[in-house]
């Protein structure tokens, strides 16, 4: 089967196949919060960590943000793609067992 | 300024817009004949299409002009809404875009519902949602009237109601399929014509955004690239906000009915990363524009535009483009307004027909979940006449408004959102234990929270109804903080744990097993 039928595919998943995906979304959204929390206790108790300069005038601050963005970007493509592949390993188990 | 801005280039560029979304509206209406082509264009949009209209509903006028302004004006201090509303949306697809797709039909209360009490479910998020929605769609029809007036010269009255026509025609005629075409093509046009501007705007300073950042500092010294050392109640104040911003966009209902358009969850998934991956590269686009509008128009030509800033990037535009590129950036903006308005009047002309009429005032013992088929196929004309009341109170509300200021409606819009439907929708999702109570109870008493403590706050207190600080400040009811979600998302999580506690509920347990094997099929 084609990857892109097999995820269009209906199958039961195996109660394993399922647990990592509850802890997939789990884990990757601590790690957004983490950031997000991080930057703003920065903001708000440690504002002059803020304004360190980093690189000419531009201060740690303004290069947070880009990271930021860049990091949940990374984040999303990362999730994305393991949740593809836990879909196509239940559909593997899946037609395995049909068969 | 008013009128002075008026080209006939930009009137151009809008009439494009216009005919264009006409033609996308009429071809959409053809389509648009069963209740599921109406209220989720038939689940058949693609994931880059449904990324591109989701970006598109959460990127107003507010983000590009608004948030543009306030980093021009304010610096690094600005950023702050930009990092608050951009981190909702990774957790909208890593907690909530399968289970929407899974779970839903036509509403967000679909899925809250799903293994609780119907009824009083659908008239609790009703109840929340319709104020979430409908304080937003006020809040950018006042904000279009101004900005319209700052741009084309038209006064506040047609202009708002010029505003309200087009965007129920967009509705009436082709619900959600014209609804998703107009926010696909506002959206290329918003990121084409922001990556344009950041081009040329690098290109000024030579690719280099090193000399960007130092020419904004010459101008406006040093700490406007650092954020100000705030008192220790404006920490809290911030910390609520992006409580409320972060957690906001995952209760938002326009943004999460969206992910019933696709067609599997796997296509839920896609959308919502190219909507996180858009907004997130619009979000670096503002931060350039903004200091880059300090850096070569100055804070004080700025202010003197008019608009509180938001005049930042269309000046920038002209300054960087010449008149046809300034233009267009007007034209942009304009069909921003008309797009998101248009998504808003959708959800709560939905909310109202799916959630209050079908699923309450003329619901069965049995329902269409139960039966397979939905028996109310006159949704869609209640969708219709509900639109029509809300343009047209909408436009009513916008006018009486007029030169207020609404900027809490926002707020208070994000905070009923994060307090009421976030919580009740993850403890729906994720907690076995929640009963039809708890989640009613969480809800409205968190939406209750909300909006009291942002009455009895400076900001409706001193700002809207002008009273003394020192009058205010002395009283017991007074609340200092202005954002209340600090204290109100937690409270509807406890109260929302504590009923369902109390009164435990096996058959509703039971629920959330089934519901575990749909979202994992």
């Amino acid at each position: 089967m084609e990857n892109h039928a097999a995820l269009g595919h209906v199958f039961t998943p195996s109660a394993a196949t399922a647990g990592r995906r509850r802890r997939l979304s789990a884990i990757f959204t601590a790690m957004t919060l983490l950031a997000v929390t991080a930057f703003f206790a920065v903001f708000c108790f440690y504002p002059e960590l803020m304004s360190m300069k980093v690189a000419g005038h531009m201060s740690l601050g303004i290069m947070l943000e880009p990271g930021l963005i860049l990091l949940a970007i990374m984040l999303g493509f990362a999730y994305i793609r393991r949740a593809d592949g836990y879909d196509l390993e239940s559909v593997a188990v899946d037609t395995e067992t049909q068969s | 300024m008013n009128g002075q801005l008026l080209s006939p280039l930009s009137l151009a560029f809008f009439l494009a817009f216009l005919l264009v979304t006409a033609g996308i509206t009429w071809f959409a209406s053809r389509k648009s004949r069963s209740t599921s082509e109406f209220f989720n264009a038939g689940g058949r949009v693609g994931p880059l299409q449904n990324g591109l209209a989701m970006s598109g509903e959460y990127l107003s006028a507010a983000a590009l002009l608004g948030m543009t302004g306030a980093i021009s004006l304010k610096g690094f201090d600005g950023i702050v809404y930009s990092i608050g509303v951009f981190a909702g949306w990774p957790l909208i697809l890593f907690l909530v875009s399968e289970p929407m797709k899974r779970l839903g039909k036509f509403t967000l209360a679909d899925v809250i519902a799903w293994r609780l009490d119907r009824k009083p479910i659908r008239i609790a998020v009703a109840l929340a949602s319709l104020p979430i929605v409908l304080l937003y769609l006020i809040t950018q029809l006042v904000a279009a009237g101004g900005l319209i007036r700052l741009m084309f010269g038209l006064s506040y009255l047609p202009a708002v109601s010029f505003v309200g026509m087009i965007m129920l025609c967009y509705v009436f005629f082709g619900g959600m399929l014209a609804t998703t075409w107009v926010q696909i093509i506002k959206a290329a046009l918003l990121f084409s014509g922001s990556a344009v501007l950041v081009f040329l705007l690098l290109a000024h300073f030579g690719f280099s955004p090193a000399a960007l950042f130092a020419q904004a500092v010459a101008r406006a010294g040093p700490a406007i690239t650092g954020p100000t050392v705030l008192p220790t109640l404006a920490r809290w104040d911030t910390i609520s906000l992006a409580i409320a911003l972060v957690f906001g966009a995952l209760g938002m209902p326009q943004i999460l009915t969206r992910f019933l358009t696709v067609a599997h969850g796997r296509d839920a998934r896609r959308s919502a990363f190219y909507a996180t991956g858009l907004v997130g590269i619009f979000h670096v686009f503002v931060l350039l524009l903004g200091f880059g509008a300090l850096a070569l128009i100055g804070h004080d030509d700025i202010l003197k535009a008019g608009g509180a800033g938001n005049m930042a990037v269309p000046l920038l535009a002209r300054l960087l483009g010449g008149d046809a590129f300034f233009g267009f950036i007007c034209a942009v903006s304009f069909a921003t307004m008309l797009a998101v308005v248009a998504g808003l009047t959708l959800a709560a002309a939905t909310t109202f027909a799916h959630d209050i009429w079908a699923g309450v005032v003329k619901s069965r013992s049995e329902t269409w979940m139960d039966t397979g088929r939905d028996p109310h196929t006159q949704q869609p004309r209640v969708a219709r006449t509900a639109a029509v009341a809300v343009a047209i109170a909408a436009v009513l509300l916008a006018l009486r408004f007029e030169g207020q200021n609404v900027a809490f409606m926002v707020g208070l819009s994000y905070s009923i959102a994060a307090s009421a439907n976030f919580p009740v929708l993850m403890l729906a999702l994720f907690w076995k234990r929640l009963t039809t109570s708890g989640a009613v109870v969480g809800m409205l008493s968190g939406a209750t929270v909300a909006v009291l403590m942002i009455f009895l706050s400076p900001t409706i207190q001193i700002e809207v109804l002008h009273k003394g600080l020192a009058d205010v400040e002395k009283q017991w009811w007074f609340v200092s903080l202005r954002n209340p979600s600090i204290v109100s998302v937690p409270f509807a999580f406890f109260v929302s744990w504590a009923v369902s506690v109390m009164r435990p509920q096996v058959a509703e347990q039971h629920g959330f097993e089934r519901m575990q094997r749909v979202l994992e099929s």
